[in-house]
């Protein structure tokens, strides 16, 4: 059996035991191999420009920051490791989980690996990733030394770890293991509070809510923290990066505090408020004093003390929403408290509780469910703005409809009303048509009836043109607009029989006549009158034989003429003759009556595009 | 209350029934009718229930009617004639004969109307012109007809192909244009070179074609123009 790393989980150690032995059943020969050896003690002793201290045995891991507060020095540590006669054949290699800050590494006095500077304290060598060391063939002895220099910085987390050597083939699962839980899923972490943060960037670069930019600027803050912890070589030199880590950390909270401020609609007590400011401020102090001191307690106190601030504000969040449930808010107490724990812990496993160093810090991931609450608030945040544009677009709607309804109201009494003051002009025009035409030609057969010398076929001479008034005011309701074909057509219709009855011979000529625009009901009313007051003078006084209408189109105009082989008119009709021309010039039309003993001719000449409407 | 049938009319005049709820306008008519020697009336009657039950059994040559009936209104009796007796023909009594009512009438299956004032002998002339053959036909009712024709021809190109065609012959028009301008029949005949019993089959041609059309429409269209009611009673 081999070793496992002992700190690890208990999932850790099953996973590692089944890599083992299946590794067992699988390899030929490999019971006889030998397994992977822990090596957890050194003999360790300073190098200083003055000479050498005496070599003196310590355990593995060794805390350089812990056991030496506010010192700087290179370290020299002895390692021995045997390597069985009848190992099989085939190179060796270490794990080393943690060195640092720089370190190089002999096995049996020669040079296998190197990083940073040794004689340079402070460089930007962070030494944050395992090491993985070859161990060739030919330098192994049964007995071996791996000497191993470091170089540790005041201040600067530094040390080494417990080291593990065995055969390669061995040793590859515990190095797989190693870069996955050390390199891959902070890298994977760091890759997602990146997006998150950018995606929030954009969000608030479109949409201005406070709530984006806190979540951008500490998903962004909190992802660089990240890329700190497998990223070797920093940007900058000791501690200026050490700052800017802190500093990156101290953003991050400080936007958490944001992000729930505006959460809570920023109805947070001032206290707080103020409290959290002090923490966050005294953040970078703490961490210069301890540098101006070279030591990490003012750090420590520092982050103890937030670590406190952060668990009573998640305590009083906590009870606040329980008090008042509401799911985004539990969610992002839950993260933080998550955080606050995991926070909680690294800093014991850090500073406090000096554990392994092939652990990894909690924080990293904690801090990924913090960014899952930012997604998900603003996923929610998106579902409401949809919602309320949906509910926008209902009131539109609703309101739209409502003002089309109002319309079509408006449209409808409008249409009402044109519609009544249509049929009021046409029943004036109906009366006056009734009292100029059927009810004129009553009035005067009462009087006649009254007088009692009028003759009876003279009387009934006056009703029946009083009925075919009647029938001719009907037609004139029907006649098309200026369609003065279907007046006369209609004109001829209804006189016919009386003219027949009077020994009248009729001559009808109606070419086809052009349609005279403008020409309204009243206007056809009138040249009716004209033309039914023509033909009944001509029935009853011109003693005539033979009567003709000819109807032509002469241009634009429309020229009617009647003539007939009668008496003439003489003095007599002088008032029909008024009549007659007040109507024709009602119509604007031009009336001429030319009347002599051998017959009369009247000719009423219509223009054609000039007319007006005339009421 | 319906007069006694008169069943002596002598085999060859016209035999006439008499639809007409006002007492003197009936007495007149059926004195006119009975006055003329090639009409005979065989019922007269003034309730058009008792006028269809009468006509279901009986076969007349043409039936004289008025539209405006206590118990309900003349077109849909003409309607129902039509198939009751396809071969009697239908005239309708009119004050004034305007043209919407002309119209309804001749789409329901009336041949024409005679004017409530008009003198016996006029009465007789019209009716053996129609039993000969004849359709009278004002101008006005002319421009309609010759209007609703045109406006059924694109139409019945997109119905069903059991619907005849409306097709206006060249001369059809012609005529129809022409008693629409005022001509008379004679003048027309004159005119065309035609006489005057091809210009009267011309328009009786047309009566047809509207009224094939117009069958299924006619109640719907009397009920449009508010002659009858949506419960066919009389307006």
């Amino acid at each position: 059996m081999g070793y496992a790393w002992p700190a690890s989980r208990d999932c850790c150690l099953r996973y590692r035991l089944w890599v083992w032995l299946g590794l067992w059943l699988l390899l030929p020969g490999a019971w006889a191999q030998s397994a992977p050896v822990m090596i957890e003690s050194a003999q360790v002793r300073m190098l200083t420009p003055d000479g050498e201290e005496a070599l003196r045995t310590e355990s593995l891991p060794l805390h350089w920051d812990l056991a030496n507060r506010g010192l700087s020095g290179v370290l020299e540590l002895r390692l021995s490791f045997a390597r069985p006669s009848d190992a099989a054949a085939g190179s060796w290699a270490a794990i080393i989980p943690r060195v640092g800050n720089a370190w190089r590494i002999d096995l049996n006095g020669e040079r296998l690996a190197e990083a940073g500077q040794i004689d340079v304290h402070n460089d930007n060598w962070a030494a944050k990733r395992p090491v993985w060391v070859v161990l060739p063939e030919v330098l192994l002895k049964p007995q071996n030394e791996l000497r191993i220099v470091l170089r540790a910085d005041a201040g600067r987390r530094a040390g080494l770890s417990r080291v593990m050597v065995g055969p390669t083939e061995l040793m590859r699962p515990q190095w797989a293991y190693q870069e996955w839980l050390r390199i891959t899923t902070p890298q994977a972490a760091a890759v997602l509070s990146l997006l998150v943060g950018a995606f929030c960037a954009l969000l608030w670069l479109q949409q201005r809510d406070p709530l984006y930019a806190a979540a951008a600027v500490g998903e962004l803050a909190w992802g660089l923290r990240l890329v700190d912890t497998w990223w070797e070589a920093s940007p900058l030199s000791w501690p200026s990066w050490g700052m800017v880590v802190l500093c990156l950390f101290v953003i991050w909270s400080g936007a958490l505090y944001l992000i729930i401020k505006t959460l809570w609609n920023d109805g947070r007590p001032r206290m707080e408020q103020q409290g959290m400011l002090l923490l966050l401020v005294t953040g970078p102090i703490s961490l210069a004093i301890s540098w101006w001191h070279l030591t990490p307690v003012w750090v420590t106190v520092w982050m103890l003390a937030s670590l406190a601030g952060w668990v009573l504000l998640t305590l009083r969040l906590a009870w606040e929403v329980w008090k008042q449930p509401d799911g985004l808010r539990w969610l992002v107490v839950l993260a933080t408290a998550a955080c606050v724990f995991a926070l909680a812990r690294d800093v014991y496993a850090g500073r406090a509780g000096a554990l392994y160093f092939e652990e990894s810090a909690y924080g990293k991931y904690a801090a990924v469910l913090l960014a899952l609450c930012v997604l998900t608030i603003v996923s929610t945040r998106f579902k409401r703005a949809r919602d309320d544009l949906v509910q926008a677009n209902r009131s539109i709607q609703a309101r739209i409809d409502a003002r089309e309804l109002e319309l079509n109201l408006k449209h409808a009494q409008v249409t009402a009303m044109e519609r009544d003051k249509a049929t009021a002009e046409e029943r004036t025009r109906v009366l006056r048509d009734m009292h100029d035409g059927a009810g004129a030609h009553l009035i005067t057969a009462i009087r006649q009836v009254e007088r009692g010398d009028t003759s009876r076929t003279e009387l009934l001479q006056t009703l029946q043109e009083s009925l075919d008034q009647l029938r001719l005011s009907v037609d004139a309701i029907h006649l098309p607009q200026g369609d003065i074909n279907a007046l006369l057509a209609s004109l001829r219709f209804r006189l016919e029989r009386r003219i027949k009855a009077a020994g009248l011979g009729l001559k009808w000529r109606a070419d086809e006549l052009p349609v005279l625009a403008n020409f309204h009901a009243t206007q056809m009313r009138h040249l009716q009158f004209m033309l039914m007051e023509a033909i009944s003078n001509v029935i009853q006084h011109a003693q005539a034989n033979h009567i003709a209408l000819t109807a032509v189109a002469q241009g634009q105009d429309i020229q009617i003429e009647l003539q007939d082989d009668g008496v003439g008119m003489g003095e007599a009709k002088g008032n029909g003759r008024r009549i007659m021309q007040e109507r024709a010039a009602l119509i604007h039309a031009r009336l001429s009556i030319d009347s002599t003993s051998q017959g009369t001719c009247l000719r009423i000449t219509l223009p054609g595009a000039t007319i007006e409407p005339q009421a | 209350m319906p007069e006694e049938p008169v069943q002596t009319a002598p085999h060859e005049r016209w035999q006439i029934v008499l639809l007409e709820d006002d007492e003197a306008s009936r007495q007149y008519f059926e004195a006119s009718i009975r006055g003329h020697p090639g009409l005979a009336l065989q019922a007269s009657f003034n309730r058009l229930r008792d006028a269809q039950a009468w006509l279901e059994t009986h076969a007349a040559d043409l039936l004289l009617t008025d539209l405006a009936l206590p118990d309900g209104h003349g077109l849909e009796l003409i309607y129902r004639l039509k198939t009751l007796q396809p071969a009697c023909e239908t005239l309708v009594i009119s004050v004034l004969g305007d043209e919407d009512t002309v119209l309804a009438c001749l789409e329901a299956g009336a041949v024409g109307y005679i004017q409530k004032d008009a003198r016996p002998d006029d009465i007789g002339q019209i009716v053996l012109e129609v039993k000969q053959g004849g359709s009278p036909i004002s101008p006005m009712i002319a421009r309609k007809l010759l209007e609703r024709l045109k406006s059924l021809q694109p139409q019945l190109q997109q119905r069903a192909s059991d619907v005849p065609q409306v097709q206006l012959t060249v001369r059809e028009s012609d005529v129809l244009r022409l008693v629409a301008r005022g001509y008379t029949y004679a003048e027309i005949a004159e005119m065309e070179g035609i006489t005057m019993h091809t210009v009267q089959m011309h328009i009786k041609h047309l009566y047809r074609k509207l009224e094939v059309h117009s069958r299924g429409e006619a109640v719907y269209q009397a009920g449009l123009m508010g002659l009858v009611d949506p419960q066919g009673r009389t307006t």
